[in-house]
């Protein structure tokens, strides 16, 4: 079987290409008449198309292979060589990436198309468009590239993409500060990262340092530097992911426009920081101790988002703060050694997710970019679409059967529980019952009761056939993704945790009937809860509540964001006002400037030799041949 | 003998298109900017033919032609591309330019693509006689295209200094070719090269003598310290188009010729290497002294060239003759003709008529009102100063480990420190045309098409090129 192939290399080419023409047809056209919106948007969807094209050969020349020998490469061109350190510009697809590959370029499709409708009219709409485009570009750079150094590549495009889209209405200054704060937050991340990438280079990077290589000489890794890779690669997941200590960023993202949300703040690029623990998790599989951190970090990531969650009045914060909770599942998943299921919530995460968002901008788009859901209500009446596939997602997002957040938070809440992580499973089912009441509590309030803004109410309209075709196409991914990966119990064959197998490094737990039955069992029980405490609290319509005492605590985040404030962003601040008005002008700028004068000096007293008479400078001609004359003399025996 | 014939097709087409030039000259309905286009037309081809040439054919290492007078390398090769775009990128500018100044005539390309086939020829040479033969071809037309201004005062004196010291320097070549025909019996390289090979240098003392005297007038050439002091002037006197070209494809031919005389033979290379380690040294540091001081643009560049040609003597003193490539060499310098040539192309169109805007001050603001042209120049001042991720960043990157690899660490370090001493002037242009006002309106160029593309052109390559890998 050839393993080489050239067509990988188009997938992240193709959006890229698109982004430049788009970039370069907006910069030349922005002071003069634009574009007309449609050619903008039939360029801007070309390349994520073709590209989905390309995904599903790929899978299908995957499909074809055998099994355990599942895996395609290209190598572009050598990029770099320094010592040991050979890296070159290389794709790998194998199961693991080419089902990320699939979702990412459907969904990506789906939300370009998507945009056409929600961003008419907007003066940046081509800048919107290769922002877009370049995001996929990198996202598909991210999950194709066979090294952590192309990987790295990938993981910066999106984030400088990510912050270019949340500063997209860069006239308010919040929605700058908030792409600021993203950047600034995942470049923590980020060092992590590169420190880890350097740990493993220095460990086990002389023998190749692509993904393929790494894996063959990862049992070489001593214990020690093992767990430290493990933790450092794990930092830039908390960044990128949006994981406690560094989550704060994405609730802030929302200022971005809504389909980016959907996109890049939900569907793909958080999720990058499990694809990554999945790829590395030939050595995540030797170091248990690493994996216990990442799934307490993912499951208090998750109990906390989840309550921050059920005190939001902004309809795409608790989204976000919903998608920072499924987050801290999935890592909760691979952090039990539970890959495939981890990825399986992504996977199916991506679908509803991506579907709520979009439903949600539909409701923003026709209630003239209100967000707040207490001006909301009563909308399942004007916006019919919208209110089935939203209510289909939520139940997906729920976890109520046979949706597809259903069999993939089991999947993962069952690997606990069989794995004896007692704690993370309680837990987990806890915040089962919360999401199930927050997820509702969003939907009773906007589309059930009364309108609470009537005039607002009036003027709502079902959103246009290029946005809610793409809504239904992802309820249908939200209503049937589940059944790709059945478990055995309902009679499946989890068709996607062998499809994957190839790729990770994991052993599936054996456990008795009973476990599943009682991991079923407390899933679904945690959402009949939630949900009917939702439909008393919310169902025939409420009020907007005063928040006290822990409500009002948890309505302001904990205050997390103030505390780092002040402990990390205002001493930092300080240090540098410190520094600038002490230090710089006494210490540093002395020497420079004396530097300085000294140069002029003596470039001063070079000028001179410059008289500008032929004769003088034949003469130091002269004066340098004697000199060097003399000198030759001595060498000459 | 199709393959010699392929080979100096460059060289022909060059020379052929100077003659036509020339003759066309005599007729009164040719334009000087037909001839400009004509001129481009003719680099371009050579320049099309001799990249086939390079990349195309199979590549036959040290290819003679004529027996032995004239030998082709791929680094001859890459040397003649350099040249030829040179040419090519000089019509270009000079066509502007001339829209401003009004001296010019036909025969201005003419002699540009004479100097072009004496350039060519130069990298070629392998043998005194030829050496110096085209040497003066391309010497005698720098010399008038320096002085083709009758009127301008400057030119005058700069082309007086020059051809006086450029004399000069010519009879210590011939006095240098003589005295090692008298050493050695022969003026071929190759034959040098075995006599050295089969009896030692130092024991010969007219070879010693006469090699020594050889390098003094390359020295000259390339203006190296202490032979640098014509360079100001006459850089400063002569037109933009044609200071840019001296800068680049004279240096780029002068350098060639001189690193194939210097690996003929290791013995001779490892004797002379003391000399050109002190000559680098003390070229880079002068230069940059003498740039500190300027206030004029061109006289600034006049005296970076300097610093420039300290840099390629590094990398002369840390060329191995066993397997001499001379990639970074030429990487070097095809970096800083990129650079050299963009700022030149850019002066041709921003500098006004008769070269009005000449100083530092003069440029204040630019970046208000020509924002593009202002980011070009900064681009190249900054590949100059040898900033990633520019090609001059790269060049100098090969220079400083190249010197590593041979052990010359002080060299390295020195040049290092020159090339932060040589911020000062670079970024010196940068915040007048960023961070002042505009003292005086610039003049529409909008009718000059060809420099602004040129420079354009340039700016693509300085990134280009840094991106293009060489093995060291």
């Amino acid at each position: 079987m050839e393993h080489n192939v050239t067509f990988l290399g188009y997938i992240p080419i193709l959006p890229l290409i698109g982004a430049a023409v788009l970039g370069l047809l907006h910069v030349g056209t922005c002071t003069r008449k634009p574009i007309h919106e449609k050619i903008y948007g039939v360029f801007a969807c070309i390349g994520p198309l073709l590209s989905f094209v390309l995904a599903l050969r790929v899978f299908f020349t995957l499909k074809g292979m055998p099994e355990e020998a599942r895996y395609l490469t290209q190598e572009a061109f050598t990029w770099f060589q320094v010592g040991d350190l050979n890296i070159s510009m290389g794709f790998l697809a194998d199961p693991l990436s080419s089902l990320m590959l699939l979702f990412v370029t459907l969904i990506g499709s789906l939300i370009h198309i998507y945009s056409i409708g929600y961003m008419s009219g907007d003066k940046n709409f081509g800048k919107f468009f290769a922002y877009l485009n370049l995001f996929l570009g990198s996202m598909l750079v991210l999950v194709l590239g066979d090294s952590p150094v192309v990987m790295f590549v990938g993981w910066e495009g999106v984030g400088l993409c990510s912050y270019l889209l949340i500063s997209f209405y860069c006239e308010d200054t919040d929605n700058v500060l908030a792409g600021n704060k993203a950047f600034i937050v995942n470049r923590i991340g980020d060092l992590g990262f590169v420190l880890g990438m350097g740990f493993l280079f220095w460990a086990i990077g002389a023998q190749g340092f692509d993904f393929m290589s790494l894996k063959a000489n990862a049992h070489v890794l001593a214990p020690g530097v093992a767990l430290t890779v493990c933790l450092l690669l794990f930092v830039g997941a908390t960044g990128k992911s949006a994981q406690i200590p560094l989550y704060v960023w994405l609730p802030d993202a929302m200022a971005g426009p809504t389909p980016v949300s959907a996109l890049i703040h939900a569907a793909t690029m958080v999720t990058a920081g499990v694809y990554m623990v999945a790829r590395f998790s030939f050595i995540y599989a030797h170091v248990p101790l690493a994996g216990e951190i990442v799934a307490w970090v993912g499951i208090l990531t998750a109990l906390l988002a989840a309550i921050f969650g059920m005190f939001q009045d902004d309809i795409k914060k608790v989204l976000a703060y919903s998608t920072v909770s499924q987050l801290g599942y999935m890592f909760a998943g691979v952090g039990v050694a539970a890959y495939s299921a981890g990825i399986f919530h992504v996977f199916t995460h991506a679908f509803f997710k991506a579907l709520l968002f979009l439903g949600a901008g539909a409701v923003i788009y026709a209630m003239h970019h209100e967000q707040n859901i207490w001006k909301m209500g009563g909308l399942k009446k004007k916006m019919p679409k919208t209110y089935i596939t939203m209510l289909i997602g939520a139940l997906a997002l729920a976890g109520c059967p046979p949706f597809a957040g259903f069999f993939s938070k089991d999947e993962i809440l069952f690997s606990a529980l069989a794995t004896g992580h007692y704690g993370i499973w309680i837990v987990g089912v806890l915040v089962a019952g919360m999401t199930a009441y927050y997820t509702f509590r969003m939907i009773f309030v906007v589309f059930h009761g009364e309108p609470r803004d009537q005039e607002a109410y009036d003027h709502a309209h079902e959103a246009p056939a290029v946005m809610t075709v793409p809504l239904i196409i992802l309820a249908v991914g939200a209503l049937c993704a589940g059944f790709l990966n059945l478990p055995a119990i309902f009679g499946g064959h989890q068709q996607v945790s062998h499809w994957l197998a190839p790729s990770l490094t994991e052993h599936h737990p054996h456990a008795s009937l009973f476990v599943e039955i009682i991991a079923i069992g407390a899933s679904v029980l945690a959402f009949v809860i939630g949900i009917r405490a939702a439909y008393k609290r919310f169902g025939a319509g409420a009020e907007e509540p005063q928040f006290q005492g822990f409500a009002k605590f948890a309505y302001h985040k904990f205050y997390v964001d103030e505390l780092y404030d002040a402990v990390f962003v205002q001493p930092y601040k300080r240090i540098g006002d410190a520094i600038r008005k002490t230090i710089e002008p006494s210490v540093t700028d002395g020497p420079v400037t004396l530097a300085a004068k000294v140069y002029m000096i003596a470039g001063a007293a070079f000028k001179v030799f410059q008289v500008g008479y032929v004769r003088v400078y034949a003469l130091y001609m002269i004066i340098g041949l004697s000199v060097m004359s003399l000198l030759l003399s001595q060498s000459l025996n | 003998m199709t393959n010699d014939f392929m080979l100096l097709m460059p060289l022909i087409i060059t020379g052929v298109g100077a003659i036509a030039l020339m003759l066309i000259a005599a007729y009164d309905k040719v334009t000087i900017e037909q001839a400009s286009m004509a001129s481009m037309g003719v680099f371009g081809l050579a320049f099309l033919v001799q990249l086939s040439n390079t990349i195309g054919t199979a590549v036959v290492p040290y290819d003679t032609v004529f027996n032995g007078m004239l030998v082709i390398s791929n680094f001859t090769k890459v040397a003649g591309l350099i040249i030829l775009a040179c040419g090519f990128f000089t019509s270009m500018s000079a066509h502007s330019y001339f829209k401003q100044n009004n001296f010019c005539t036909t025969e201005f390309y003419s002699l540009v693509a004479f100097s072009a086939c004496g350039m060519l020829l130069l990298t070629m040479s392998q043998e005194l006689i030829s050496v110096f033969i085209s040497l003066e071809i391309m010497s005698l037309a720098i010399y008038i295209l320096v002085g083709y201004d009758r009127q301008n005062k400057r030119a005058a004196e700069a082309v007086m200094k020059y051809l006086m010291l450029g004399a000069f320097a010519g009879a210590f070549l011939t006095m240098g070719t003589a005295l090692v025909y008298g050493g050695v019996g022969s003026t071929k390289f190759a034959l040098i090269g075995q006599a050295v090979a089969a009896n030692g240098f130092f024991t010969n003392p007219a070879l010693v003598c006469g090699a020594f005297f050889i390098l003094v007038a390359f020295l000259f050439k390339v203006a190296a310290f202490p032979f640098h002091a014509w360079v100001i002037d006459v850089y400063d006197g002569a037109a933009a188009p044609v200071t840019g070209y001296m800068a680049t494809g004279l240096k780029t031919a002068v350098f060639a010729v001189f690193a194939n005389f210097l690996v003929v033979d290791e013995t001779m290379r490892a004797g002379w290497v003391n000399y050109l380690f002190y000559l680098s040294i003390l070229t880079m540091f002068v230069g940059n002294l003498i740039a500190i001081g300027q206030t004029s643009l061109k006289r600034m560049l006049a005296a970076s060239g300097i610093v420039h040609t300290g840099y390629l003597l590094i990398a002369l003193v840390a060329v191995s003759s066993e397997h001499f490539s001379g990639s970074v060499i030429l990487y070097y310098l095809g970096a800083y003709s990129v650079g050299t040539l963009g700022i030149f192309a850019a002066l041709s169109y921003l500098g006004g008529a008769n070269e009005k805007r000449q100083t530092f001050d003069d440029f204040k603001g630019l970046a208000r009102v020509r924002p593009y042209s202002a980011a070009a120049i900064a681009i190249f001042l900054l590949s100059m100063a040898g900033i990633p991720p520019t090609a001059g960043f790269m060049g100098k990157l090969y220079i400083i480990t190249s010197a590593i690899s041979a052990g010359q660490v002080a060299l390295a370090v020195f040049g290092i420190i020159s090339s932060i001493l040589s911020m000062w002037y670079y970024l010196r242009l940068i915040i007048n045309m960023y961070f002042h006002e505009a003292v005086e309106g610039f003049e529409d160029t909008a009718d000059f098409k060809f420099a602004p593309a040129c420079t354009f052109i340039l700016v693509v390559c300085v990134f280009a090129i840094s991106l293009y890998p060489i093995a060291v």
